[in-house]
């Protein structure tokens, strides 16, 4: 029988989105849309689809990002943390609500695996915390390779052992140290441990419920553990072995004798080949949406539920077949658009060319506009004959006419 | 083949077997059924490889290759040549370099490896390394396994296609892995990998070239810790790489370090562990038993266990996972446990042997012996040799005309005191304990001795103070340092009528040697609760009338701070004791 889990999405914080701007001034980040879907739904469906039922499900937001609440009240429960909690210690104030073995994702990751595969790994490894980790294949020679799954230039460093567990984390980037330094009890536990950099994390995690309890006592001695992933994740990866963190965990149950086990402590990765990407930076959001686009044999299956809208538009309009179109919009004549998402209730004025971009609710782009490469956030308004090429416009953004900018961020 | 040279470095230039190496080299030992250096030449000639360099340095090697007759055995050329002057296995191979025989390539094995891997897959890999690359001189053959002695406990960072990137032994707490050497690229599949259980089989695939750089840098003493070493560190200088052959398992090997895996080496054998190397066939009886010599029907033997031609077993023996020699004879009733016997050895009845290592020629005589000697600390083997010196009649050891003798039980010195014995034991237990737990150990082996011997607690204590004070430096901390780690041991051993000497043995050291002051060791005994206020403050007085002594004077003086607070001490002690008194009595009269 499956252990019942719990899952925990954080759904943004004061940090959230800071590597999305402008996307993200004064909007949340769950509900930066995807093909005209926002983020959170998404995660929602997958875990619906797993066998979550809303009382299992949490979300942790702070009070400004309420909007999100109302969206997803039916399908989850919510809980405010205060407004400077970071990821890790926003977990911990809402340890009450937590109640069995969770796991835990952010509101950003995309990933078309199966839960179900990691939840059944997690509970037949006996781990203590199980990541979900995307291997990439960067290095195929057939065609054209395929885009990674992280379009950041860091990445992680990992230390996999033959059976699974994860023995060393580090970033590409902390390069305040020449060696890798790990101890050697963690590299004996393996028989043969791989060195790989091919290893995105996606930032989902089962965890048992101990792992909550051993967070807190942790945070008593250690001060600086309050990211989940940057600062805590590889606190305890590096100390895995160390007889003092294992002596924090202990278990309730008491053998024949009355002796206090120690719990074993192993964290274990989960290695999918299935699409995976997280959306905390401008160029993996762009990816996101242009991988939602694809249609057909070569689609993403996490992005072909998505409803297309018949939408009626003059016969002078040429719009390719790949882009989607909200509904509620109203296209004027003379319209190029190329391989782009528009959102629900734009105006699209005449002869303006779109391509390459997304564009979000309610926006109004007046005519004789060239747009290329560019975000519109919701409400925001471009003057006529502006051309835009790479701007990316925050909320309620406006832009005068006739201006040509490129590669600017515009906000209100 | 013609061309290959197979080189045995038949001595080996550690100290752990040094009672049984000072007579006899490692190579000669008996294995089982035969010498460790036959079984060797047996593994390469079954492998072709007929020529064969034998490096040692004991003469021993030399007259026993002289009178060696094999009938029935390929002939192969055995040259020897003699590395009386080396200190190292550096120094051998340069020997070997100077005498110019090697032209190309060879194969470096240790003395002490019994192994049953197939050399054909290994050369061919190593050809093929070559061809790719003329830098790659040294192929390391491993084979993978639990790393169970400290000598095996390496982590071995391997590059793709095996290349060895980095070997780290496990004594530091931290691995470190130099960031600047390793490549690493976003999105590459894995390249390197870190493995633990590879253990090293002692044999090599050289080159020249090897021996070259050996003839160029001179300090290269040993060839894991120095010239691996310095491959791999520097290898971006250098180009020249080392590779490992990894064995598939059924093929392992065994390099014997020590007692205990000489021992275990023997057993493995026994469980056919190196198939197809095995002792002969017509001698098995089962589960891993043979028996080439007679054994009474009333003996149990128990499985791996080895009885050597001509040996006499006779009833109610019981034998324990151990190796006997040729023409032994062991008494009735005797019992044998984990240990190896080698040949013409006569045991009397009733007699324990147990996690010993007996060489040829001995007589085991007398009552029941119990040598409860373990095998991991090794020094425990030379207890035996002490032993002897405790116990006037206990062994006696025979020199033999017999080719190749050597006697464990060492030839008797001159029985001065027995305290001699114990001195030594003492200084040799004291130097090597540095953890409580090793502490303890120390005190059931004291103990042990103790009883064996029927040694007063004086002596032990005079004997160990000795040792003790001679590990001490003069600072502070090493003395807080060494009590704390000895206290234990020092409670139990110095009760009340002790003292005296105790504190006798340390007023002598301080005397000779101004550094260290009495007052301190005084202090931290208090603290350890080895000595009682009253004690001390007796001692004190005692100083203080001893006239025209300038050391008690001085003293007196350093103390005098510490003799009032144990003043204080006891004082305030009998008042606690007239309180509690004058409780009691208001509590009577209120009862009353």
């Amino acid at each position: 029988m499956q252990v019942k889990y719990q899952a925990v999405i954080l759904g943004g914080g004061q940090q959230a989105g800071n590597m999305l701007f402008p996307l993200c001034q004064d909007y949340s980040k769950s509900l930066l849309p995807i093909c005209n879907k926002p983020m959170i739904l998404y995660q929602l469906d997958v875990l619906e689809s797993a066998g979550f039922i809303p009382q299992d499900i949490l979300i942790l937001i702070t009070k400004n990002h309420q909007v999100v609440a109302d969206l997803v009240q039916r399908r989850a429960e919510i809980f405010y943390v205060s407004d400077n909690s970071d990821s890790g210690s926003a977990l911990l104030e809402a340890h009450e609500k937590i109640k069995k073995d969770f796991i835990l994702l952010s509101c950003d990751s995309m990933i078309g695996a199966n839960i179900l595969n990691l939840l059944d790994f997690h509970y037949s490894t006996k781990a203590t915390i199980t990541c979900l980790i995307k291997e990439e294949d960067l290095d195929k020679k057939q065609g054209r390779a395929p885009i990674s799954c992280n379009l950041n230039e860091s990445f992680d460093i990992m230390f996999v052992g033959s059976d699974h567990s994860l023995l060393h984390i580090s970033n590409s980037d902390d390069d305040d140290q020449d060696n890798l330094s790990v101890s050697r009890n963690v590299l004996l536990s393996c028989e043969s441990i791989q060195i790989m950099t091919n290893l995105f994390d996606t930032h989902i995690y089962v965890c048992q419920y101990e792992v909550l309890e051993l967070y807190q006592k942790l945070i008593k001695q250690v001060i600086d553990l309050q990211n989940w992933k940057e600062e805590f994740l590889p606190y305890i990866i590096k100390h895995q072995k160390n007889v003092n963190l294992l002596n924090l965990i202990t278990k309730k149950e008491q053998g024949l004798f009355h002796e206090r086990k120690q719990q074993q402590f192993s964290i274990k990765v989960f290695i999918t080949q299935d699409y995976a990407r997280r959306l905390n930076n401008i160029k993996d959001y762009q990816q996101a949406n242009y991988e939602s686009m694809i249609k057909g044999n070569k689609g993403i299956p996490l992005y072909q539920s998505v409803q297309d809208f018949q939408i009626q538009y003059p016969p002078d309009a040429r719009i390719s077949p790949d882009t989607v179109i909200g509904e509620g919009t109203r296209i004027g004549n003379k319209v190029i658009i190329q391989r782009s998402i528009i959102g629900k209730n734009c105006t699209i004025g005449d002869h303006v060319k779109i391509s390459n971009s997304i564009i979000m609710k309610n926006v109004v782009i007046n005519s004789n506009c060239l747009i290329q490469h560019c975000i519109l956030s919701n409400e925001s308004a471009v003057g006529h004959g502006t051309e835009l090429n790479k701007c990316n416009l925050g909320n309620l953004a406006s832009i005068e006419p006739n201006q040509k900018l490129v590669d600017e961020c515009i906000i209100r | 083949m013609s061309e290959f040279y197979a080189v045995i470095l038949a001595d080996s230039y550690d100290n752990q077997f040094n009672h049984l190496t000072n007579n006899i080299p490692k190579s000669l030992f008996p294995f089982v059924d035969d010498l460790i250096i036959e079984h060797q030449i047996n593994w390469l000639s079954k492998n072709e490889i007929d020529q064969i360099i034998v490096l040692y340095r004991n003469e021993k090697i030399a007259e026993y290759f002289n009178n060696r007759r094999r009938p029935g055995r390929k002939t192969q050329k055995i040259q020897l040549i003699n590395i009386l002057d080396s200190k190292s296995s550096g120094d051998a191979l340069r020997e070997l370099y100077s005498h110019g025989i090697i032209q190309q390539d060879f194969l470096l094995l240790f003395g002490d490896v019994i192994t049953n891997i197939s050399l054909k897959e290994v050369i061919n890999k190593y050809h093929d390394q070559r061809k790719e690359d003329k830098m790659n001189i040294l192929l390391m053959v491993v084979h993978q396994g639990i790393q169970q002695y400290d000598e095996e406990r390496y982590l071995y960072v391997l590059e793709s296609d095996d290349k060895l990137f980095q070997l780290t032994d496990l004594q530091q707490k931290q691995i470190i892995i130099n960031k600047k050497h390793i490549t690493l690229t976003k999105g590459m599949p894995c390249k390197y990998v870190i493995r633990s259980n590879l253990i090293e089989s002692g044999i090599y695939i050289c080159n020249r070239d090897v021996l070259k750089s050996f003839q160029e840098y001179f300090m290269f003493a040993e060839i894991k810790e120095d010239f691996i070493k310095y491959m791999t560190t520097t290898s971006d200088i250098q180009e020249e790489k080392i590779h490992l052959y990894i064995s598939p398992k059924i093929q392992v090997s065994q390099r014997i370090f020590h007692a205990q895996s000489y021992h275990n080496a023997c057993l493995k054998y026994l469980s056919r562990f190196f198939f197809p190397y095995c002792p002969q066939q017509q001698y098995y009886v089962d589960f891993f038993k043979y028996f080439a010599g007679r054994v009474d029907q009333k003996s149990k033997i128990s499985d791996q266990c080895f009885i050597g031609q001509n040996t006499d077993v006779k009833q109610k023996v019981t034998i324990t996972k151990s190796i006997i020699g040729k023409n032994c004879k062991l008494g009735i009733g005797c019992e044998i446990i984990n240990s190896i016997l080698w040949d013409n050895i006569e045991v009397d009845d009733n007699i324990i042997i147990k996690d010993s290592i007996i060489a040829s020629g001995c007589k085991i005589k007398n009552s029941i012996q119990s040598q409860i000697v373990t095998i991991e600390n090794q020094k425990n083997v030379k207890q035996l040799l002490s032993f002897q010196k405790y116990d006037d009649n206990a062994f006696q050891s025979e020199n033999s005309d017999q080719e190749s003798d050597s006697h464990e039980l060492h030839q008797k010195k001159p029985k001065e005191n027995d305290d001699q014995g114990l001195k030594e034991d003492m200084i040799d237990i004291v130097a090597n304990c540095k953890t409580v737990s090793q502490v303890k150990e120390a005190i059931t082996n004291v103990d042990t001795i103790k009883v064996n011997s029927n040694i007063a607690f004086e002596n032990i204590v005079i004997a160990f103070m000795a040792a003790f004070l001679d590990t001490l430096q003069p600072d502070v901390d090493s003395l807080k340092n060494a009590y704390a780690l000895w206290e234990e041991f020092i409670i139990r051993f110095v009760s009340e009528t002790e003292v005296v000497c105790y504190i006798k043995s340390i007023e002598t050291f301080c005397r000779q040697n101004q550094q260290y002051h009495l007052n301190q060791f005084l202090q931290l005994s208090y603290k350890h609760q080895i000595l009682s206020e009253q004690v001390i403050i007796n001692y004190q007085n005692q100083m203080a009338t001893l006239e025209d002594d300038q050391f008690a004077k001085d003293f007196v003086q350093s103390s005098q701070q510490f003799k009032e607070y144990l003043e204080n001490i006891i004082l305030e002690q009998e008042q606690q004791e007239n309180q509690e008194g004058d409780g009691e009595y208001e509590y009577e009269y209120v009862y009353e």
